[in-house]
This record gives structure tokens, C-alpha cells and sequence, in this order.
């Protein structure tokens, strides 16, 4: 069985330590865990791999507030190069805000899933990544 | 008669002789003729003796000497004159001739011939002045004799002419003209006349009148008289066509004549105007025109009337309204001059020519009209008006333009508009006038400054006009001017107003975006370490691993720190916002910089490494003190914090006015900044910190004191130069404190 990439964009190494701790523990299979700083490091890696499809992610986490380049920011370029791998993978908000300024705009990408507000319970998290297993 | 012998001695005379030649015959008889008498020959004017000539002649010749009519002078007797004949008398067997002269008194003839000589003389003198040509032609058209002084003027030589006939020398029709008009003269024995013109070239277009004259009634012959009239026919030709335009002028260019003969009390009138007024067939008397003359015109009628009776001037003009047959009146635009005098110097004969003027007096009414209207509109109108040369000058001024400017028209129309204009508004004033001089505007308007009188300036709306000449040359221009000064200040202060309220508004904006941005910053600053903590400690619950437990208790701390950092911040920013009374004042640049590197040094920054230069073309701004230190707190602390290493620092400060604006920049020579990575976050609330992480706050302090009086901070930066922070604020929005 193909591991499954989980990509995770957060600037907070706490948050990223948490969810690589809860990802190891993860029953239904082998988990590659791969995480970007921010948004602008994240969309090089996706341009580089674009024709490899095997090296982008099965399932994506993207937080909002990051330097240099917003989780809103990078979405907008994904969608502007037209990136295709986000119409066939699960992609995901992860933000500590819930104010409805951020919630409201999911509306603007019709390829996101979803909207989780930290803290990420680890059953939620390994609900979504078996839902692509 | 009188014998005379050989020798010439008288042998003989009769009474007859001796009483014509005034001798006595006993004194005579035996001596000779010579000395006794002379004779004055007429032909040759010489003076001969008796017997000279027929005595001598015929005693020579032998041949008789015939009535040769000589004049004798007898002492002082009148000069009588002799027919003096001569014949060679031979008796027979006598060898010795005798004369016997024949002495008869022809002096009444020889008078006669004289005078008649004379007269041909006098004639010859008459037609040698003349210009004419004088023929005496024969019944059968012979010409039998011709005079000219201008042989020129004749198309054959005079002696060719002699002895032909007249008809014969002509083309045919010519001839035929001359012949009816010759032969007119000979039956009917008056004078004929007739006009030809030249049949030759070489006198072509010259005009000749002949006329026939009969010598006299017993003289068969006739005097024929030519002269060129070209000259008199063109003038009869000139003065007729200046009768027909003289005829032409009065029947149709609505002219009255009026001939007055003061001798018969009576006016001839005539011309086309006259029968408009129906006056033309009338012959009427002066008091008859005087009684249609308007009432109102009558003084000045009779006014003028006597001045040309009394021949005070030649020619007089007057205007005056003449009734016509309807009642209406037509002006009448009148010339008259006296044309004849009495034998004392009054005048007799006066010409007075009269033309319509009512369409012209009536355009002169509406002229009048219009004028009034503009001088109504001019004078009295609510906006000050002024005429203005082309020069600039105030030809004419209305009152309320004196009220607007303070000046009596008088000095005001004696100033140029470029002596009161204000000398900021001068080049825009006398540019819009080019363009109105040249053309490329019909008119313009423009506010502009005026010096009142008492030395102000009056803010004013000024539209400019230009009226032309008759060539299309500017004449002057009409300038229309408002007081404009109450609008002025009123939109001044609406101005204020308005950017009290974009004030109020940005302020408003501000507010809204930093409540947005502190929900943010609660939104992921705040929950962001929280939530952390919620999982770490979740994480630990169910971690037997020891190490691993270690890890989530240092990032507990380190978030819990974050968490408290944060909040620190938070209340940083709190402060200073709900600091409520914010008081502007001058804050000089050179004095905060002293206090900040003061405050810095206690926190142990070392300037001695450091070099600061100024350049503060403006010395200071209106502004809240605490925030100005504040900003220059964090941009200069920002600038020492990142220096290069083994690089002197170098801080340069500066601020000027540029425009509506005032700049004040940051320049260092340190690090720089990854404008790719930090740019778009540098001002903004940070949410992580990292090693080497710029502050959290005091950026976003920074631009919060900026932005709160609606100022502008930018950054520009490159990694290993150093990086400028400019500053932007708005002149207008500092003038007063903002709450």
C-alpha cells in the first residue's frame, strides 16, 4: 500500500512538532509527513514537482497566518497557475482563528474542503487522512 | 494829260492834269516832271517819279506804259491815286518822239481796292488763327480755293484738292453726305451744317462739323467751313453721360432737389425722394415746406434758413423731419448752397439737396437703444463691469466694481488692471489674454486677487471678454468681475470641514482596520500559542516517553512565554490607543533625536560607533511628542539593532516639505531586510518569535502613530546595503490634534 503524503504549511515548529508526534501514531498506514515554514516555500516545492505527481501531496494542511506568504496568499497562486493536483486532493484550512472574516472566505476556493480550528484533536486529524487512505 | 518832250520837259498839260496833280501850268511848262511830283507805286511800295517809269519805260521800249495806278502825294494833300498811262507820240516825218502821259484820278477805285486788300489781309490773319479749314467750293462741287492753318488736319494736300471736285475725293457714302448737304446749301442759300467722322485711317476716330455758308447772295459759290470737334463731340459726349448718371443718381438714389428762386418766392422741387414725399410736382412756396417741417425741427430750419439768407457761410447742413402726405415724418439729411446772388451780395438762387436718413436715424435709435440698455445693464448691475483698453487700462468702470475695489471711478479709470492685480496671478491673467487676442478662445475665467484700496487683496471671479474693431483687431475687452472673497471663506471652511471629516473618516478607517487587525491578532497571536498549549499538554497525557515529554514541556514554556510576550504587546498597544488625549506641538527633529539617542545610550547602545547626519531642511512639525520619540525610538533602535558586522553604522536623517507634503526618512547602512520574505509582515503584529526575528510591536507601533494622523511609512531595503524608511505626512492633516 502507497504511503500517503500529508503536507502540512505552518509557521509555529510547536504546532508542526504536535501534529508530526500524533501523525506517528497513525494506524491505518504509512505516513509521509512533509511541512513548509510558509506559504512561498511550499508553492516553489509545488512548481518544482508539478508534472510529478507522486511527490505532491495526498492530502494538504495549510495554516493562514505564516510570514512571507499567507495560506490565503498561496491558495490564490495555486489557483492562478492552475494548479491541478488541488481538485483531486482533500485541502485544508488549519487556523487558530475562527473569526468569520477567515471562515467566510473558503467561499472564494471552490477546491478547499474545509475549515479546522486549532486545537486539532489528533481522532479529527486521523479521520480526514483515512478518508484518502 | 501831259506832253513831255525828249528831254522830259513839259510841253504840254491841261487844266484836268494840272488840278490833279496840283501844279500851275505856267510853273510847269518847259521843265521837267522830276522833282515836281513823285509817285508811290503800289505793288512794290517804291517811289517814282512822274516820269520814271512811263516816261522813261516807254521812251526806252517804246512800248506803252498802261494804267499803271500810282499814288501822288502833293505836300500835305491827302494821298490821291493816279492811273498813270503812257504813249510814244511820233509825228509823222518828226524824228523826235514825244511822251504824252494820261493822268486819271482812280483814287475812289484804288480805295476801294485797299480796303478790300485790307479785309483779304485781315481775313488772312483771322483764318491763319483759326483752327478751321475753309473751302470756297463751286455749284458742280468744285474746290476752287482752301485755307487751312493745320495742313495736317487734311487727309489730301491742299493743292491736290484744288480744282477737283469735292465729291470725288471721299468713299461713297461720305461723298453722298457731302453732296446733299452742299447742294442743300446751294438751293435753299442758307447755311447747312453736318457731323462726320474721319473715313481714313490716318485720321481715325476724329470728328469733323462742316457747314456750308453762301458767299452772298449775288456769289455763286459757297464758303465751306470744317472744323475737328472730336474734342467738343467727346466732351458733349461726357456731359451727356454725366447728365444720364446725374438723372440716374437723382431719380434713384432717393434725393430731393429743391431749387429755390428767391426772386419769385417759389421752391422747384424734383427727385425721387420728392415724389415719395410727394412734393415733386409742386411748385411751392417756402412757408408751404415750413408748415411740414416738424415743430421740433422748426427752430433749427429757420435757424439755418436765416444764416443762408444772410450768406453767412456757402454751404449749410441740416437734419430735419418733413411730414409726409400720411402724417408720418421722414428725416431728412439736407445740403444746400446758394447759387446765385443780387447785384448787393444777397443771395438769390439757393440749391438744397435732401436725402433719406429715417433708416439711418432710425438705426441710430436703436444704436441709442441698445446703447442705453448696455449702459442700464452696465451701470446698474449687480456684478462689477469694467472696459478695459487694450493696454489694460479702465476705460469705463461701474459702481459696483468702485464698491468691490474701493476706488472712485475716477482713479480707477485711470489704473491698469496689472497695477491692482495681485503679482501671483498676474502671468495667468495676461496668459489667458494672449490667448484671447489670438484667437484661441472666445472668452475666460478665472479667480484672482485684486488690491482693494485700502491695501487687501479681494479674492474675485473674473470673466474676460474681447469686442473687435472693424478690421478684426481687438478693440477692448469687457471684463466682468464678482467678489468672490465670502465664497472664499466659505469654502475654505468647508474645505477644513471636509478634511476634518476625511479625517475623521481615516480615523474611523483606522480604527475599523485596527480593530480588524487586533481581532486577528487575538484571532491567531493569541490562540495560536493557546491552542499549542491545549496540545501539548493533550500530547503528554497519553506520553510515557520521557524525552518526548521533555520536548513538550520546553515548548509548553516557550508558549507559555509567547503567550505572555503577546500579551504584553497587546497591552503595549492598548496603551497607547486608549491614550485619549493627544496633544499636538512643535516637535523640533533635532531635539527628539537628542532625547532617543539619549534613551537609547542608557539601554546600552554604544554611539561611539555610530554616525548620525542630519539633514532637516525643516526644522520640525506639528505633532504628538510621545509618538514622534516613539517613531524615532523604533526606527533608530531598528537601524542598530541590525548592523553589519565589521561595517561602521552610518544613520542619516531627513526631512523636507515637498509639495502638500512632508517627508521624513531613515536611511542605514546595516543588514537589510528579505523584502521577498518580510515585506508584506514587517509592520504587521508578529506572531512568532524566532532567533533574529525583527521586534513584534515596534513596527506595528510605528506605523500605528504614523497612520493615526494620516501619515505613510514605506520600506525599501536590499539585503547587505541597508535599508530607508520614509515617512509620508499630509501638511493639512497635522495643523490640529486629533482625538
Amino acid at each position: 500500500m502507497k504511503n500517503i503524503r500529508v503536507t502540512l504549511v505552518e509557521d509555529s515548529e510547536i504546532f508542526t512538532y504536535i501534529v508530526r508526534k500524533m501523525l506517528a501514531s497513525f494506524p491505518f498506514g504509512e505516513i509521509d509527513f512533509q511541512t513548509f515554514e510558509d506559504g512561498l516555500q511550499a508553492l516553489d516545492y509545488f512548481r518544482e514537482n508539478k508534472y510529478s505527481p507522486e511527490l505532491l501531496p495526498d492530502v494538504l494542511f495549510l495554516d493562514i497566518n505564516m510570514p512571507v506568504m499567507t495560506g490565503w496568499e498561496l491558495l490564490d497562486a495555486l489557483s492562478r497557475d492552475k494548479f491541478e493536483f488541488v481538485n483531486n486532493i482533500p485541502v485544508y484550512i488549519l487556523s487558530s482563528s475562527d473569526s468569520i472574516t477567515d471562515t467566510q472566505q473558503v467561499k472564494n476556493y471552490p477546491f478547499l474542503n474545509g475549515y479546522l480550528t486549532k486545537p486539532l484533536k489528533k481522532d479529527e486529524l486521523f479521520r480526514l487522512i483515512r478518508q484518502v487512505g | 494829260m501831259v506832253l513831255l518832250n525828249q528831254e522830259g520837259q513839259v510841253v504840254f498839260i491841261n487844266p484836268a492834269a494840272t488840278s490833279l496833280l496840283g501844279l500851275k501850268a505856267a510853273a510847269v511848262i518847259g521843265k521837267k516832271m522830276d522833282g515836281l511830283v513823285a509817285f508811290h507805286h503800289p505793288k512794290d511800295g517804291g517811289i517814282y517819279e512822274l516820269t520814271e517809269l512811263p516816261y522813261a519805260k516807254t521812251l526806252v521800249t517804246g512800248a506803252n506804259f498802261k494804267d499803271v495806278t500810282m499814288g501822288l502825294k502833293i505836300g500835305q494833300n491827302p494821298e490821291r491815286w493816279l492811273s498813270v498811262s503812257s504813249d510814244l507820240l511820233l509825228k509823222e516825218n518828226e524824228e523826235i518822239p514825244q511822251v504824252l502821259i494820261t493822268i486819271t484820278d482812280v483814287t475812289a477805285h484804288v480805295q476801294g481796292v485797299l480796303n478790300s486788300q485790307t479785309r483779304e489781309k485781315h481775313l488772312h490773319s483771322v483764318i491763319s488763327a483759326m483752327d478751321d479749314i475753309l473751302f470756297e467750293i463751286a455749284p458742280s462741287g468744285k474746290i476752287l480755293n482752301g485755307w487751312t492753318n493745320l495742313p495736317e488736319k487734311l487727309f489730301f494736300p491742299l493743292e491736290q484738292m484744288t480744282e477737283k471736285s469735292v465729291y470725288g475725293l471721299f468713299p461713297e457714302d461720305l461723298a453722298d453726305q457731302f453732296r446733299s448737304t452742299i447742294q442743300k446749301s446751294f438751293r435753299t442759300n442758307t447755311t447747312c451744317e453736318m457731323e462726320y467722322q474721319a473715313p481714313f485711317t490716318s485720321h481715325e476716330g476724329t470728328w469733323y462739323k462742316l457747314k456750308t455758308r453762301p458767299i452772298s447772295a449775288s456769289h455763286e459759290n459757297l464758303l465751306v467751313n470744317i472744323s475737328d470737334i472730336t474734342e467738343a463731340k467727346r466732351a458733349k459726349e461726357q456731359l451727356k453721360a454725366m447728365d444720364i448718371r446725374w438723372k440716374f443718381v437723382l431719380e434713384n438714389a432717393d434725393l430731393l432737389l429743391c431749387d429755390w428762386d428767391l426772386t419769385k418766392h417759389s421752391v422747384s422741387i424734383s427727385g425721387s425722394l420728392a415724389k415719395q414725399l410727394d412734393l415733386h410736382t409742386t411748385e411751392i412756396t417756402i412757408d408751404q415746406i415750413k408748415n411740414r417741417i416738424h415743430p421740433d425741427d422748426l427752430d433749427t430750419f429757420n435757424y439755418v434758413l436765416t444764416k443762408c439768407l444772410n450768406g453767412d457761410d456757402k454751404l449749410y447742413t441740416q437734419d430735419y423731419r418733413i411730414q409726409r402726405s400720411d402724417g408720418s415724418y421722414t428725416w431728412l439729411h439736407a445740403k444746400s448752397v446758394v447759387t446765385g446772388y443780387e447785384s448787393d451780395g444777397k443771395p438769390d438762387r439757393i440749391l438744397c439737396i435732401g436725402s433719406d436718413m429715417t433708416g439711418w436715424m432710425n438705426i441710430l435709435e436703436e444704436v441709442r437703444i441698445s446703447e442705453e440698455k448696455f449702459n442700464q445693464a452696465f451701470q446698474y448691475s449687480g456684478i462689477g463691469k469694467a472696459l478695459v483698453d487694450i493696454h489694460g487700462r479702465f476705460m469705463n468702470v461701474n459702481q459696483t466694481l468702485c464698491k468691490i475695489l474701493g476706488y472712485p471711478s475716477e482713479i480707477l479709470e485711470n489704473l491698469t488692471f496689472q497695477q491692482i492685480t495681485h503679482p501671483d496671478d498676474i502671468s495667468t491673467d495676461l496668459t489667458y489674454l494672449a490667448e484671447l487676442v489670438k484667437g484661441n478662445i472666445d472668452s475666460y475665467n478665472m479667480e484672482k486677487r485684486y488690491l482693494h484700496k485700502q491695501g487687501h487683496f479681494i479674492w474675485c471671479s473674473l470673466t474676460v471678454s474681447m469686442v473687435q474693431n472693424a478690421d478684426k483687431q481687438p478693440a477692448f475687452f469687457v471684463s466682468q468681475i464678482e467678489d468672490i472673497s465670502q465664497i472664499k471663506r466659505q469654502l475654505e471652511i468647508l474645505e477644513h470641514q471636509t478634511s476634518e471629516l476625511d479625517l475623521a473618516n481615516n480615523r474611523l478607517e483606522n480604527n475599523l482596520r485596527q480593530l480588524e487587525e487586533f481581532d486577528q491578532i487575538v484571532a491567531h497571536n493569541l490562540k495560536g500559542p493557546a491552542s499549542n498549549i491545549a496540545m501539548l499538554l493533550q500530547q503528554m497525557e497519553n506520553c510515557e516517553d520521557t524525552e518526548e515529554k521533555e520536548q513538550y514541556l520546553q515548548y509548553l514554556s516557550q508558549s507559555s512565554d509567547h503567550l505572555l510576550q503577546i500579551l504584553q504587546d497587546l497591552t503595549q498597544v492598548l496603551d497607547v490607543r486608549k491614550a485619549t488625549v493627544l496633544e499636538f506641538e512643535l516637535c523640533y527633529f533635532k531635539d527628539i533625536l537628542q532625547d532617543i539617542i539619549g534613551s537609547l545610550s542608557n539601554k546600552g547602545y554604544d554611539f561611539d560607533k555610530v554616525k548620525i547626519s542630519t539633514d532637516f531642511q525643516l526644522t520640525g512639525i506639528q505633532y504628538v511628542k510621545t509618538y514622534l520619540q516613539s517613531i524615532f525610538y523604533n526606527l533608530v533602535s531598528n537601524s542598530l539593532k541590525y548592523i553589519r558586522p565589521q561595517v561602521d553604522c552610518q544613520i542619516h536623517l531627513q526631512a523636507y516639505e515637498c509639495g502638500s507634503y512632508i517627508k521624513l526618512i531613515f536611511r542605514d547602512n546595516g543588514k537589510g531586510i528579505d523584502m521577498t520574505k518580510e515585506g508584506l509582515h514587517l509592520f504587521k503584529f508578529k506572531t512568532t518569535f524566532k532567533q533574529n526575528d525583527r521586534p513584534g510591536v515596534g513596527l506595528f507601533l510605528t506605523r500605528y502613530q504614523i497612520e493615526k494622523f494620516g501619515g505613510n511609512i514605506v520600506v525599501e531595503s536590499q539585503l547587505g546595503e541597508g535599508t530607508v524608511f520614509t515617512i509620508v505626512f499630509e501638511k493639512n492633516k497635522l495643523h490640529k490634534p486629533q482625538a
